[in-house]
């Protein structure tokens, strides 16, 4: 064996040494920690849960193979579809009262990602956002211009519907486009043929008073 | 003599050669991450875990790793190191981790971790590398600290504690804006990155002002010494000459 092949193999093997005890490192923290984690996310999901619609409240996840007959009938429940934002999505009730829809939308960028609540009323009306975790650009915050609009009057929510603030910023119009397929997806009106789905929003002219959003119709 | 090199290797990276304050390095996560004394704590110590492992296995490896690929071996390592830091403090500690974002997984490449491993912990000892971590890490979170105990301080009012480190019952010490009352002498520009940028910057005046005053005094001293050694010689040369005049004398 020449001297080039020894340095070759040398190398290669301490490289690969290396490379292999670290992975084996990893891999092992990761088996102790991912249960953890796990836990952290579903009492931190559920301590979330807990202030849309109070704690007394029970929120029934919508799942795409539902059993709850009830839920099935009521319409509550996942279908097949691609989806860029929503992740999971519950029906809060109290007794035998629902109450409304919480949806969960996870969207990222280039340097962090945001996961929030959506409060949607039975009527398909926007409530108020909650963070769970935003991790957004080196700054590691949410603008809270970003969030207010939609926490505050009904004039507030349409027009940051309407129209995104703050620069147009990707995280503004990441809450943005969050917020619409969670309005879509509670209300069950979206396009399924596409994988974007389109909106249309407008103001019901004959209800001043009340905002509704209106979606392109399902096929 | 080891016992002296073994302390050198720690108390030189606190003070001496700290690597915030004199080299200059990881200032990235020092403006991003000192918006609170508690984050600053804590990548600080995060920083410290990741410096002193990292340091302690480069310098078990040194002579098994040929010389050509040295770099990407320190990079595997730290890399790894880091990896399970994150994973520790998301299970562990999940208020941190997301103070801290992006900053934790930027380690990998901080220079400060990459820079003592190639400067010193493939050319030292195990003990010695290890000190020399400690020391170095101790260095950063002290120098973290200090930039995020003023901004805080500066930027709210008061250093809350307890907020990531919710073990700890959380508590506000008021310093310059008290609840229930008018008084807020509070600048929020302070919480932000010109902020960050204006404390770092009289932190590095005032660094730069001591090592002058210490540099003028040793100038000074050395002079003086120099002044009183001539002095003495020349004393040394008089009183020599008139001795040497009168034995001759006594010779006649």
């Amino acid at each position: 064996m020449n001297e080039f092949t020894k340095n070759l193999l040398k190398t290669s093997s301490v490289l690969m040494i290396i490379a292999g005890g670290a992975a084996l490192l990893v891999g092992a923290t990761n088996a102790l920690t991912a249960p953890v984690i796990e836990q952290n996310n579903i009492i931190k999901e559920k301590t979330m849960l807990a202030k849309v619609y109070g704690e007394e409240a029970s929120y029934l996840e919508w799942k795409s193979d539902s059993e709850d007959q009830e839920m099935k009938a009521n319409g509550q429940y996942l279908e097949s579809l691609t989806l860029n934002y929503v992740t999971k999505v519950w029906t809060a009730r109290k007794g035998s009262e629902n109450l409304g829809h919480i949806a969960r939308f996870y969207g990222k960028n280039g340097y962090g990602d945001i996961d929030m609540l959506v409060q949607v009323g039975l009527d398909g009306s926007l409530g108020n956002l909650f963070i769970i975790s935003d991790t957004m650009s080196y700054k590691a915050k949410l603008e809270s211009g970003y969030i207010d609009p939609y926490n505050a009057s009904e004039t507030d929510k349409q027009a940051a519907l309407d129209d995104v603030k703050c620069g147009a910023t990707f995280a503004a119009k990441l809450v943005k486009k969050g917020v619409e397929e969670s309005l879509m997806v509670c209300s069950k009106k979206y396009d399924q043929v596409a994988t974007f789905v389109t909106l249309d929003m407008s103001v019901n002219q004959e209800e001043t008073q009340t905002f509704v959003y209106t979606f392109a119709e399902r096929r | 003599m080891t016992e002296n090199k073994h302390r050198e290797s720690f108390v030189s990276g606190i003070i001496k050669q700290n690597p915030l304050f004199i080299s200059m390095l990881g200032t990235c996560p020092a403006l991003a991450v000192t918006t609170s004394l508690e984050s600053a704590f804590g990548m600080g110590l995060l920083f410290t875990f990741v410096l002193l492992c990292s340091n302690v296995i480069i310098s078990l490896l040194k002579k098994l790793i040929p010389e050509v690929v040295h770099t990407p071996c320190y990079i595997v390592v730290i890399a790894a190191f880091v990896t399970i830091t994150k994973m520790f403090t998301e299970a562990f500690l999940p208020e941190l981790f997301a103070t801290l974002g992006v900053f934790l997984s930027l380690l990998v490449v901080n220079c400060i971790v990459l820079g003592r491993a190639e400067a010193f912990a493939n050319k030292n000892s195990v003990l010695d590398s290890l000190l020399d971590a400690l020391g170095n890490g101790i260095g950063y979170t002290l120098a973290i600290c200090i930039i995020g105990f003023f901004r805080e301080a500066l930027g709210t009012g008061g250093i809350t504690i307890g907020k990531i480190f919710t073990f700890i019952p959380q508590f506000t010490i008021p310093l310059l804006k008290y609840p229930g009352t008018q008084v807020d002498m509070s600048m929020s520009v302070f919480t932000d990155s010109a902020g960050g940028f204006i404390v770092m910057g009289i932190a590095l005046a005032v660094i730069m002002a001591i090592e002058n005053m210490k540099n003028t005094k040793k100038k000074v001293d050395a002079r003086i010494k120099m002044q009183q050694e001539a002095a003495a010689k020349k004393l040394a040369m008089n009183t020599a000459a008139p001795a040497t005049t009168g034995s001759k004398k006594e010779d006649k």
